[in-house]
């Protein structure tokens, strides 16, 4: 059967992106704010996706880092490493550099022959009495 | 702002003029007035002069109702869902786990089960040594092997990690097999 590659991302996401108006307090290293800092931090949580495969947060910041991890593996399935575009984008992405051939050597031939997207997002149990705030489970499929 | 200030400044003049006539009416040489009262005390600067903070925080009201609150607007404040009802309402999306029984909200994960599942990977990542699990990703799939397993899965193209413990029943063998459908 013919592959038909697509380059929208396989899951739902939202037609805007989010203000994480909170990234500065999270962490005393101090990541800054605004747009910059938002980057600053999915950058972050995307290495962390990547080298553990499974992570807990708030629901909303890992749907953020959802998206740009779908993508980044996404591109780099479709154009492999001698891609120059893909190999920026990965640079840029992925902040600690032993994850860079995990990502080629390990993940790459996980995903080649997925039709769905590579990740899920859970909702962990409420905590009584709750609030505004859920917290969320991010995953690799394939991780066992 | 600007209209502000200059009618600061024109209050300061004014006020000031005022009490300059004023004292030199009393106090005089040419006209003197015989009063056993002693001469009235120079009054403190803030009462006198009206400042700009005075100005904004006294005299002119800011925030303030344009207009009567009718009575629908009232009583949807009141009585109606929002800040009340929300925790008043019963939840209707509870289950029970078809896997332990529990009981868990239809959309979530069960606490239960996934309490067991987040102990068992927490026990697994400690096994491969920290430097290599934080700063050296093996570029090889990672395995990880019980006791009670095939001793003819243990494949050289991957890094295993001996778990000495049996495996837990809900972690299955047959999940390291691909699947044959999409969801592989």
């Amino acid at each position: 059967m013919n592959k038909i590659s697509f380059n929208a991302l396989k899951h739902a996401y939202r037609l805007r992106h989010r203000n994480l108006k909170r990234v500065q307090e999270r962490l005393p290293t101090g990541y800054r704010i605004g747009p910059r800092g938002r980057i600053d931090y999915l950058r972050n949580s995307v290495t962390n996706l990547f080298r553990e495969e499974r992570v807990e947060g708030t629901w909303d910041y890992l749907d953020e880092t959802r998206g740009y991890a779908e993508l980044i593996l996404q591109q780099s399935i479709k154009n492999g490493y001698d891609h120059e575009v893909t190999k920026e984008m990965v640079d840029y992405w992925i902040v600690e550099k032993d994850i860079i051939p995990k990502l080629f050597e390990v993940l790459v031939p996980r995903f080649e022959d997925y039709d769905t997207a590579y990740t899920k997002l859970y909702t962990l149990p409420y905590v009584y009495p709750g609030g505004p705030k859920r917290m969320g489970l991010l995953e690799l499929k394939g991780n066992f | 702002m600007k209209n502000l200030i200059k009618f600061t400044q024109i209050l300061n003049r004014i006020q000031f003029n005022i009490d300059r006539c004023i004292s030199s009416l009393l106090f005089n040489d040419k006209f003197r007035f015989a009063y056993d009262v002693a001469p009235p005390v120079q009054q403190s600067s803030e009462n006198n002069q009206l400042s700009l903070k005075d100005i904004v925080n006294d005299s002119i009201l800011w925030a303030v109702p344009k207009s009567r609150r009718s009575v629908e607007r009232r009583f949807t404040r009141r009585m109606r869902f929002h800040k009340h009802f929300e925790h008043a309402t019963p939840k209707k999306n509870i289950t029970p786990c078809l896997e332990c029984g529990n009981w868990m909200e239809r959309g979530t994960i069960c606490g239960h089960c996934y309490e067991k599942v987040r102990d068992e990977t927490e026990e697994m990542q400690n096994k491969i040594p920290e430097k290599i699990r934080n700063f050296d990703a093996p570029t090889k799939e990672i395995q990880f092997h019980y006791e009670d397993d095939d001793p003819q899965i243990r494949k050289e193209n991957k890094y295993i990690v001996d778990m000495k413990k049996k495996r837990p029943t809900w972690f299955n063998a047959n999940l390291l097999s691909k699947g044959f459908g999409r969801y592989s």
